[in-house]
C-alpha cells in the first residue's frame, strides 16, 4: 500500500486582479509537504497578494487552490488556524515585552495554561531570546525582532509557516542562521513557503518558482533550474528569463 | 582623498562607532559590510557631515558641495513627480540655469527613468526610486559619492544596472564609499571595510581577504539524502570548526584540509553512500563569520 | 472563541496600563476638565470691581451703600473720585460696575418733576459680569427706590444656587466619555495598522467579531471607569445633590458609550496614521463639546444649527445627566433621550463595525 500524501500546497489557475492591474495570473502549482519553497520575484511580482490568498485574506477572481488539504476560500478560518505566516514588517507589539508577546501570539491561537508557558520557554531558549524576554519589543534591535516575530509565528507548531521576506537588508550571517532555523523546523516535518528576493538566498531552498508580472515563469530544484539553462547562479537565470520576457 | 583618524561617535550610552581609522584614495570604491547596527550608516553619516563625531578626525579633501550622500531611506518626495524632484534638488542646491536642467535630463537619461518623468515617485518601484535619488544626488557635481545600502530591497536586474552606473563613476574618477548587505556587491569592490558593533575588525582588498582565510571550505553532496543525515555526516569530520546547511549540500569549515584520499574515503567513514566531498574557494562569507565572535551573530 | 477573546483584552490592558501616555490620558484629562469646569470657568460671578459714587445723604441712599457692600458679588475697595474718573476706570477694565447717587436720591421731588434716580454704568464687553452684576443690583434698587413698588419674588428650581458646577459636572460625564472613549478606541486600533500588528491578526484565527470586541470591551470598562470618577468627584468634592438613581445613571451613560465607541471604531477605519486619527477624533468632538447644550443652551441656538446638534449624540446624553443629578428624573421621564440614544449607538456601532470589518480584507 502506498500512502499518497496530500500536498501542503495545491494552486489550479490561481488568479486575482485588482482594477485593470493583474496581480496574479493563472498560477498553477504544487507544494509537497515538508518542503522549503522559495518564491522569488522583483517586488511587485505578485508574491505578497498569492500569500494573501492563500491565507484567505484575498479572495481569489477565478482559479482553486488547498492549502494544507482545505479549500482557500471555503475554509479559510481552518487554514488560518493551522498557517504561521510572518509578514515583511515582523508585526510585533512593540509596548509589549519578548514575553508576552509570544503569550499574546500564543493565547490567539489558542494554546493555554502550563502548555503556554512551556512553549514559551521552549522558543524563548531556542531564538536565544530567553535573556531578553523582558525588554519591550520595541527595544530590541532589527536581529532579535525578526527573530521573536519567527517565534510568534510558530507558537502553534504549525504545520505550514509563510514567509514574506523575511530577510530584507539582513546581513549575510545573520541570514546563515536564519536558514539553520529553517532547516531546523523543515526537519520537525512542516512545510515552509518564503519569499525572497535575494537570489543567492534561494540556492538554501529545495525547490524555488519564479514569479514576473503575475506569473510562475518557471519552477522547480535550484540545480535543475540552473542545469536547464546551463548557468552557474539562480541570479543568472533569473536576470536571463526576466530579459527575455522584456 | 579620505582619511579618518580614531573616528568615534556614540549616542547617549550606545556606542555607534568606536576608533575606525580608515584611508581612502581617490577613485577608490569601497564597500561597508557589518551586520545591523554595526555602524555602517553612522560611518556615511559622519562622512557627509550630517553627525558631528564624539572624537576623531575626519579630513575630506573636496569641498563640502562636491560630497554626495544617499541615505538608506527614499529621502524623496513622494508626492512630487519625477521631473518635480529633479528640479526641487536642483534648486535647493542654488542650480537654477538652463545647464542645470539640461544635466537633470540628461541623468534622467543615463539612469533610465526619462519616460518616467512625469510619474509620482510614489508609484516607482524600489529600484526605479533608488535610481532617482542618485540622479539628485549627481545633479551637482560629485567627487565623493557616499551611499547607504542603494541596492537593498532592489530587484537583481535593477540591481545590475545600478551598478553599472556606479562603475562608471568610478572609472570617470569618482570616489565612492557604499554600504551593502550583499556579499558578491561587497567582492566587486575594491576593497571592503568590514564593521562589528562600531569597530573596524578588517579593510581590504576582497581576495587578500578570503587569502587569510585560515581555514578550508568543503561542500559535502548525497544524493537523495536528507539534511539531517548530512549533518549527522558532517560531524565525522575531526577537524570540523563549523557547518552550516545550503540548499541540498552541507558546507563545512575545516581547520585541515583532506587529502585527496581522505576525501575518497568520505562515503565510507561517514556511512553515508554516495556522499561526495568537494574542496570549494571560501567566500567573503565564510571569512565574516569566522571573524566575528561566537555570541554576536545576528544580535 | 473565550479563549482567543480573553488574550486580545488582556494584550489591550497591559497596553494601556504601560503607556504612560495613555494612562496620563484616562485619569489626568477628567482631573483637568473637573477643575476648569467646576472651579476655575464658573458662571457665577463674584468680587466684581464696583465704583461708587455717593452724594446724598437720605435713608434710602445709605441702605442702598450699605446692600451693595455686604453683597459678595461686589467689591468697593476702588475709590472713585468723580464721574469721569468713573467712565475711565471701566474703560481701563479696573471696574466692572459703576453706580452714581445723586444728590436728591431718596428726597420727595419737587412739583412736576420727577424723582431722582440711580444712575448704573456696565461695563458690557464683559458679559458674564455684567448680566450678574445687574441681577444682583435690582433687588437692593428696588428695595431703596421706595416700598411703593412690590418687590418681585424669582424662585429658582433644581438649582437654587444657580451654581454652573451643578449643570456643567454632569454634562462633563458625557465630555469625558466621549472624548476619552472616542479617541482611545480610534487610536488602539490605527496604532495596529501602523505598527503592522493588525495584518498579523487578520491571518490568525482571531474572527472580526472577536477583534471589535477584544478593542470595545477594555475601552467600554474605561469609560465607565472615567464616568465613575467624574460622578464621584461631583457628588463628593463638588457637593452637587444627586437625585437621580445610579444604577439607571449608569445604564444610560453605557448606552452613550455604545455611539462614542461607534464614533472611535469609525475614526479607525478613515484615518492611516495616529496623528490622522487624534485630529479626526478632534474634529468630531469638537462640535459637540458646543452645539450639545454642554456649554451653550440649546433653545439659545438658531433652528438650523439646532439641526446640527440633533445629531450628535451628546445633545441627547445632556438631559439625562442634568435630570439625573437635579431633577431626580427616573426612567420615564427620560425614556424618549434614551431610546433615540439607544437607537444613535445601535446604528452607529453597526455601521462602524461593518466599515471596519469591509476594511479589513
Amino acid at each position: 500500500m502506498t500512502l499518497v500524501q496530500e500536498p501542503a500546497i495545491a494552486l489550479c489557475d490561481l488568479s486575482k486582479r485588482f482594477d485593470k492591474f493583474i496581480a496574479v495570473d493563472r498560477v498553477t502549482l504544487t507544494i509537497p509537504k515538508g518542503v522549503i519553497f522559495g518564491l522569488l520575484g522583483p517586488n511587485g511580482a505578485g508574491k505578497t497578494t498569492l500569500i494573501r490568498m492563500l491565507l484567505g485574506v484575498l479572495t481569489p477572481d477565478s482559479g482553486t487552490g488547498t492549502v494544507l488539504g482545505f479549500d482557500i476560500v471555503r475554509r479559510a478560518a481552518q487554514i488560518r488556524k493551522l498557517a504561521g505566516y510572518v509578514s515583511q514588517r515582523f508585526s510585533l507589539y512593540n509596548d509589549l515585552t519578548a514575553e508576552e508577546n509570544l503569550v499574546f501570539y500564543g493565547g490567539v491561537y489558542g494554546l493555554d495554561g502550563d502548555a503556554l508557558v512551556e512553549r514559551r520557554d521552549e522558543l524563548l531558549e531556542w531564538t536565544g531570546l530567553y535573556s531578553r524576554r523582558k525588554e519591550p519589543a520595541g527595544h530590541l534591535s532589527g536581529g532579535w525582532r525578526r527573530r521573536l516575530a519567527f517565534a510568534c509565528a510558530i507558537v502553534h507548531r504549525p504545520p505550514l509557516l509563510l514567509l514574506d521576506e523575511p530577510t530584507g537588508g539582513v546581513d549575510p550571517i545573520s541570514r546563515r542562521r536564519f536558514w539553520k532555523f529553517l532547516y531546523d523546523l523543515a526537519a520537525q516535518g512542516s512545510s515552509i513557503l518564503v519569499t525572497t528576493h535575494y537570489m543567492d538566498e534561494a540556492e538554501h531552498c529545495d525547490l524555488v518558482g519564479l514569479m514576473l508580472g503575475g506569473k510562475l515563469v518557471a519552477q522547480g530544484r535550484p540545480a535543475a533550474l540552473k542545469a536547464d539553462l546551463h548557468l552557474p547562479t539562480l541570479e543568472e537565470v533569473f536576470v536571463t528569463l526576466a530579459s527575455g520576457r522584456k | 582623498m579620505l582619511q579618518v583618524t580614531e573616528l568615534t561617535k556614540s549616542f547617549g550610552r550606545l556606542m555607534a562607532l568606536y576608533e575606525v581609522s580608515l584611508q581612502v584614495a581617490r577613485g577608490e570604491l569601497v564597500g561597508l559590510v557589518g551586520p545591523d547596527g554595526a555602524g555602517k550608516t553612522t560611518l556615511l553619516r559622519l562622512l557627509a557631515g550630517a553627525l558631528e563625531p564624539t572624537y576623531g578626525d575626519i579630513e575630506v579633501d573636496v569641498d563640502r558641495e562636491r560630497i554626495g550622500y544617499l541615505s538608506a531611506h527614499f529621502s524623496l518626495y513622494p508626492d512630487l513627480t519625477v521631473w518635480e524632484n529633479v528640479e526641487f534638488f536642483a534648486q535647493i542646491h542654488g542650480l537654477h540655469d538652463q545647464a542645470a536642467r539640461r544635466r537633470g535630463k540628461h541623468l534622467l537619461e543615463w539612469v533610465g527613468l526619462a519616460e518616467f518623468r512625469n510619474r509620482l515617485a510614489a508609484q516607482l518601484s524600489g529600484g526605479m526610486k533608488q535610481k532617482l535619488s542618485l540622479a539628485c544626488v549627481l545633479l551637482h557635481p560629485t567627487d565623493l559619492l557616499l551611499l547607504d545600502e542603494p541596492t537593498t530591497g532592489v530587484d537583481p536586474i535593477s540591481r545590475r544596472e545600478f551598478w553599472e552606473m556606479i562603475n562608471a563613476l568610478v572609472s570617470e574618477g569618482t570616489t565612492v564609499l557604499l554600504s551593502t548587505s550583499y556579499l558578491e556587491e561587497a567582492a566587486r569592490c575594491h576593497r571592503v571595510a568590514f564593521l562589528h558593533q562600531g569597530k573596524l575588525l578588517a579593510c581590504d582588498d576582497p581576495q587578500r581577504l578570503i587569502a587569510q582565510f585560515p581555514h578550508t571550505i568543503m561542500e559535502l553532496r548525497a544524493p537523495g539524502v536528507s539534511r539531517a543525515t548530512l549533518e549527522e555526516a558532517a560531524r565525522r569530520f575531526p577537524s570540523l570548526v563549523s557547518a552550516y546547511a545550503f540548499g541540498d549540500v552541507m558546507r563545512l569549515s575545516l581547520s585541515q584540509a583532506l587529502t585527496d584520499h581522505q576525501r575518497q574515503l568520505a562515503a565510507y567513514v561517514t556511512g553515508v553512500p554516495g556522499l561526495e566531498a568537494r574542496p570549494i574557494t571560501p567566500s567573503l562569507e565564510d571569512v565574516f563569520a569566522w571573524m566575528l565572535p561566537a555570541e554576536g551573530v545576528g544580535s | 472563541m473565550g479563549r482567543r477573546l480573553r488574550s486580545l483584552i488582556r494584550k489591550e490592558f497591559i497596553q494601556i496600563l504601560r503607556d504612560r501616555r495613555t494612562l496620563a490620558m484616562m485619569i489626568v484629562v477628567p482631573l483637568i476638565w473637573l477643575t476648569v469646569f467646576g472651579y476655575a470657568a464658573t458662571f457665577d460671578v463674584r468680587h466684581i470691581p464696583l465704583g461708587l459714587i455717593n452724594q446724598s445723604t437720605s435713608t434710602p441712599a445709605t441702605r442702598l451703600v450699605a446692600a451693595v457692600k455686604d453683597d459678595p458679588t461686589f467689591q468697593t475697595n476702588e475709590t472713585v473720585l468723580s464721574r469721569d474718573d468713573l467712565t475711565a476706570k471701566l474703560r481701563e477694565g479696573r471696574l466692572g460696575l459703576g453706580l452714581i447717587i445723586p444728590r436728591e436720591f431718596g428726597q420727595n421731588p419737587g412739583p412736576g418733576q420727577e424723582p431722582a434716580q440711580v444712575q448704573v454704568l456696565v461695563d458690557g464687553s464683559d458679559f458674564f459680569s455684567a448680566q450678574a452684576g445687574l441681577r444682583a443690583l435690582s433687588p437692593a434698587l428696588q428695595r431703596a427706590a421706595g416700598e411703593r413698588g412690590a418687590v418681585s419674588k424669582v424662585e429658582i428650581l433644581y438649582n437654587p444656587d444657580l451654581k454652573s458646577a451643578n449643570v456643567m459636572i454632569p454634562g462633563l460625564t458625557g465630555m469625558v466619555i466621549l472624548f476619552i472613549t472616542t479617541i482611545m478606541t480610534a487610536l488602539g486600533i490605527v496604532r495596529e495598522k501602523e505598527q503592522g500588528t493588525l495584518e498579523q491578526i487578520i491571518v490568525s484565527p482571531i474572527t472580526p467579531l472577536e477583534l471589535i470586541l477584544g478593542k470595545l470591551i477594555p475601552y467600554t470598562l474605561i469609560g465607565l471607569l472615567d464616568f465613575a470618577l467624574v460622578v464621584s468627584a461631583g457628588i463628593f468634592l463638588f457637593q452637587i445633590p444627586f437625585t437621580g438613581n445610579l444604577p439607571v445613571f449608569a445604564g444610560l451613560a453605557a448606552l452613550f458609550l455604545l455611539s462614542t465607541l461607534g464614533l472611535g471604531l469609525l475614526v479607525s477605519t478613515l484615518a492611516q496614521n495616529q496623528q490622522q486619527a487624534i485630529q479626526m477624533a478632534i474634529f468630531m468632538v469638537f462640535p459637540q463639546f458646543l452645539l450639545s447644550g454642554f456649554v451653550f443652551p440649546l433653545n439659545a441656538m438658531p433652528l438650523a444649527i439646532r439641526y446640527v446638534a440633533y445629531f450628535f449624540p451628546l445633545t441627547y446624553y445632556m438631559p439625562i445627566a442634568r435630570g439625573m443629578f437635579l431633577k431626580s428624573a427616573t426612567i420615564d421621564m427620560l425614556y424618549e433621550p434614551a431610546i433615540l440614544l439607544a437607537v444613535y449607538g445601535i446604528a452607529m456601532i453597526t455601521f462602524a463595525a461593518a466599515r471596519f470589518r469591509k476594511r479589513l480584507g
